[in-house]
């Protein structure tokens, strides 16, 4: 008998799991899920985060990737749905940045009594690095992160900057590379000039 | 019980997976409580069912668990909840809290300080800090929306005028990221100040009330207090441990059948790792 996959969806998720709960509780500290390189035979990663978030209570929209979304329905039964309606959002490529921002903008930022009903938005990028200086501060950081990232990164952390959302609402990112890398930049976290 | 009969955790997946979601937006949104769909347990509701959902659902294989009770790793509570965790994981059960990965706690927060790859996960029976002051869900819901609070000062208020200072000796109400104001479980006072800019992750589970939040680390915690009444902790100067002999930690005070009035750590792991290395020289 050949396995369609070789994902495990007990020990596997809370693998991925854990990763996420670190990367959100220390923003801009790169966890790694590479061991799942081959748990899928096409888009490995974000099908293992798509595994770890998504059930039939959440629903997704996955940016120009079919593939991905009818393999995250078929394992996970979670209901494909509008950027507006979605739980979480997977943009699969590098996109523009008008895209990004009108993504960023139709997605859900939850309510004041209800902030967690917001997206949560995982881009995918072929790496994090590059030579475009950072600076974050954000509850899970000492003082502030400085480092460098690539331009397409720090692009998107201005356009999510732009948004006019009063916290507690607000989205939050989890930015997957090519070599399964993580990071989180949660709704708190903000790009700013000065160190802390 | 029989392990294999169980899935890895107790939790079926799909409850896992709802609590993962709502312990990533816990931690996203410090000191905002997410609702979840608390499950059954085999253990009453009102005895750490919300930390130990918490628990099942982040632990895994390589996990070293630890499990206190007011800080005692022997209590009836402390002692159930690791059986019932070591027969659907077998993880490694500790009591030293270094060791640990993780700690599920009931009203204290371990002496020794905290790591950042550890993570606390703290039993909560009442989540909700305005309780006191309203009771209806849906107001209180809106209150923090609105971040509307004066109620609450006013309670505080009324403690000095009445008492000449603020009597709430645990759960001690904090303002988490200057926006939302949070119980922090029944701590004690003493363990208030440990929230703040901690190096760890704190998870709060409430099982009866079905809400989880968290405090990521880094995080400033404040507890309530007004500029000429400051917080205070709990004093134990002059003070020190019956048993291993220390000084500046939580004590708890025991009376014997004579009267005699004595003091010993309520950290029980903590202490009886101090006097194991007190025996070695």
């Amino acid at each position: 008998m050949e396995k369609a996959f070789d994902f495990d969806f007990v020990f596997d998720t809370q693998f991925v799991f854990r990763k996420l709960l670190d990367a959100i509780a220390k923003p801009m500290t790169i966890e790694s899920i590479d061991k799942l390189k081959n748990s899928f035979p096409e888009n490995a990663f974000l099908t293992a985060l798509g595994c770890t978030f998504l059930d039939n209570g959440a629903e997704m929209y996955v940016e120009k990737n079919t593939t991905l979304a009818d393999t995250l329905a078929g394992l996970t039964l979670s209901k494909q749905t509008d950027i507006e309606n979605a739980d979480y959002i997977f943009l699969t490529s590098e996109l523009n940045y008008e895209t990004i921002k009108t993504i960023f903008e139709k997605a859900k930022k939850g309510t004041l009594p209800d902030p967690h009903k917001s997206a949560t938005i995982i881009i995918s990028c072929h790496s994090f690095e590059g030579n475009e200086d950072i600076t974050v501060v954000s509850p899970g950081i000492k003082g502030a992160y400085n480092g460098k990232t690539s331009k397409y990164i720090k692009t998107i952390l201005e356009i999510k900057q732009q948004l006019a959302c009063e916290y507690p609402c607000g989205i939050d990112l989890f930015f997957i590379s090519d070599k399964g890398d993580i990071f989180a930049y949660p709704r708190l976290a903000r790009l700013t000039k000065e160190e802390k | 019980m029989e392990r294999r009969d169980y899935n890895f955790g107790f939790l079926d997946e799909n409850s896992k997976r709802e609590i993962r979601r709502c312990l990533l937006k816990a931690v996203a949104i410090p000191g905002y409580q997410v609702p979840f769909g608390s499950r059954e347990l085999p253990i009453g509701r009102g005895w750490g069912t919300g930390g130990i959902q918490v628990t099942l659902s982040i632990i895994g294989k390589e996990d070293v668990l630890k499990v206190i009770d007011q800080g005692s790793d022997d209590s009836v509570n402390a002692v159930n909840i690791k059986k019932l965790v070591k027969s659907c994981t077998n993880v490694e059960i500790t009591t030293d809290s270094e060791e640990a990965t993780i700690i599920q706690t009931r009203h204290r927060i371990p002496e020794t300080p905290m790591r950042g790859d550890q993570i606390l996960v703290l039993q909560v029976p009442t989540p909700e800090p305005l309780r006191v002051v309203e009771p209806r869900e849906s107001v209180t819901k809106q209150m923090h929306a609105e971040t509307e609070y004066s109620t609450m000062w006013l309670t505080l208020y009324e403690d000095i005028i009445k008492c000449g200072k603020i009597g709430i000796s645990s759960e001690y109400p904090v303002f988490v990221e200057n926006r939302y104001v949070m119980n922090p479980s029944p701590i004690p006072r003493y363990d208030t100040p440990k929230l703040n800019d901690s190096e760890t992750l704190y998870l709060f589970g409430a099982g009866r009330e079905k809400k989880i939040y968290a405090i990521p680390p880094h995080t400033k915690v404040i507890p309530l207090e007004f500029e000429d009444v400051p917080f205070e902790t709990e004093d134990f100067s002059g003070k020190k441990c019956h048993l291993c002999g220390a000084e500046n930690v939580y004590l708890d005070e025991i009376t014997d059948e004579n009267g005699n009035t004595y003091y010993e750590c309520s950290d029980t792991g903590f202490c009886a790792k101090r006097r194991a290395e007190n025996a070695k020289h």
